[in-house]
């Protein structure tokens, strides 16, 4: 038995037809089987005589055979990654299809009416509502002699600085809003800044008259304040 | 196998294994004269026999593994080997010129045969979860990675074409459809195809260079 196989021992493979009907297994010039025909076998689509050919010509190759691993290999990959490919776009599509289905003209008439109907609402409660757009009135309000009822406009917020000249000072003050029969409207505590205790009523507040009371700590009523809101 | 002498047809381990093409040479080989061999084998030449096994076990073991998987290869190589050499002692092969054609037929009936026995083991045993015979087609976890990124490697390919281009590889590739019949509905020059596909798998092997590559620096950075 010999070891080593020489060149010499093997007789070569031809190129072109070899087989009677003329089909030709395409080989290239150097003998092996071409890259064509190794995919074309890959696949599947290999016809006879040329199949036949080309499977002596593997089972005697080694370097065909390698090639023919990568096609193989190549192919795999390819396939594998194309349907996983496909596969989302189906998905995207379903998704897709799924959305427009759902979405008639008659629906879509459905959620455009809807949809004008929330901005109406929200157009509505905005003008309902200026104080929250509109600056702030600051009033000074005032019980020296001489001194005149203050006017205010309706739904703005109003910013009150209550004079508290000649009252016992204490470190905070207790203030409320009411109206013409008592009812408190807004109540908050603050400390004396310039000589004034401010309150801020961010609502506003209906037309009508009001009182603006102000307290010891110990809730003693100590000055009111009249307030005219036209 | 049943009904063959396989102590006289045993075949010597040095041979296993051994390469069909000589070492160093890229030339096509047709293999040693084929005439010759068969009347050695006729003549119990127990050289004739190692040289045959020598000459086709790697190109057998390629094709049986490529359709059936690696499970028991080495028995379904030496099992055509078995039926191959017991035919040419029995004269069976009438055109000794054409051993490798016979060869081939024999490797093909054993593929067929396989596959048959897999189809029929599988429909007598649906349902049977005890003592089922499961064929693994399933590589080692080396091939199984290699293939993963393999996978990842043509993904990055398909997506980074048009979706025409892509189209078209997904018609080839995934649909198998023909050359033809893609040119033809897709309005493309065999040219053109040709050149897509090439275009394609060079990307794909030089993304994979790429990723080796980097892979080499990681490891000795």
């Amino acid at each position: 038995m010999r070891d080593h196989w020489e060149v010499e021992d093997y007789t070569f493979v031809g190129v072109g037809p070899t087989i009677g009907n003329g089909a030709v297994m395409q080989l290239s010039a150097n003998g092996h089987a071409s890259e064509e025909s190794l995919e074309s076998y890959a696949l599947g689509s290999l016809g006879e005589p040329a199949l036949g050919e080309l499977e002596e010509h593997l089972l005697l190759c080694s370097l065909c055979q390698d090639q023919l691993k990568e096609i193989d290999a190549y192919h795999a990959a390819m396939k594998s990654a194309a349907a996983r490919l496909e596969g989302q776009d189906e998905s995207r599509k379903k998704l897709w299809t799924r959305v427009s289905g759902a979405m008639t003209f008659r629906r879509l008439g459905w959620v455009m009416g809807l949809v004008a109907i929330a901005l109406g609402g929200l157009a509505l409660r905005v003008w309902l509502t200026p104080t929250a757009l509109t600056p702030a009135v600051a009033l000074v309000l005032e019980t020296s002699r001489g001194s005149e009822v203050r006017h205010a406009p309706a739904r703005r917020p109003l910013e009150l600085s209550l004079d508290v000249k000649g009252l016992p000072a204490y470190p905070l003050y207790a203030v409320e809003t009411v109206d013409a029969v008592g009812q408190v409207q807004a109540q908050s505590t603050a400390a004396v800044s310039e000589g004034r205790v401010k309150m801020s009523l961010s609502q506003g507040l209906r037309p009508g008259n009001y009182f603006a009371r102000l307290y010891s700590p110990s809730h003693e009523l100590l000055r009111e304040y009249g307030l005219v809101i036209d | 196998m049943a009904g063959f002498n396989t102590e006289a047809l045993s075949v010597p381990e040095d041979t296993v294994g051994s390469p069909a093409d000589p070492p160093g040479s890229d030339a096509p080989l047709a293999g040693p004269n084929w005439t010759a061999l068969v009347e050695r084998i006729k003549a119990d030449d127990q050289s004739g026999m190692e040289e045959l096994y020598r000459v086709f076990s790697r190109g057998v073991r390629f094709y049986l593994c490529r359709q059936l998987g690696p499970q028991d290869l080495e028995d379904k190589v030496h099992d055509t080997f078995l039926i191959v050499v017991q035919a040419v002692r029995r004269g069976e092969l009438r055109e000794p010129e054409r051993l490798m054609g016979f060869v081939r037929t024999v490797v093909r009936r054993q593929v067929a045969g396989h596959i048959d026995q897999a189809v029929h083991t599988r429909r007598q045993e649906v349902g049977i979860e005890s003592g089922t015979t499961v064929v693994d087609l399933n590589r080692d976890p080396e091939e199984t990675a290699i293939r993963q990124q393999h996978e990842q490697i043509a993904h990055r390919v398909l997506n980074s074409i048009s979706k025409r281009d892509r189209e078209i590889l997904t018609r080839f590739y995934l649909l198998e459809q023909s050359q033809q019949q893609i040119c033809d509905q897709m309005n493309l020059t065999e040219t053109q195809f040709r050149l897509l596909k090439s275009r394609a798998k060079a990307r794909f092997g030089e993304l994979g260079k790429r990723r080796l590559a980097r892979k080499d620096v990681v490891r000795f950075g």
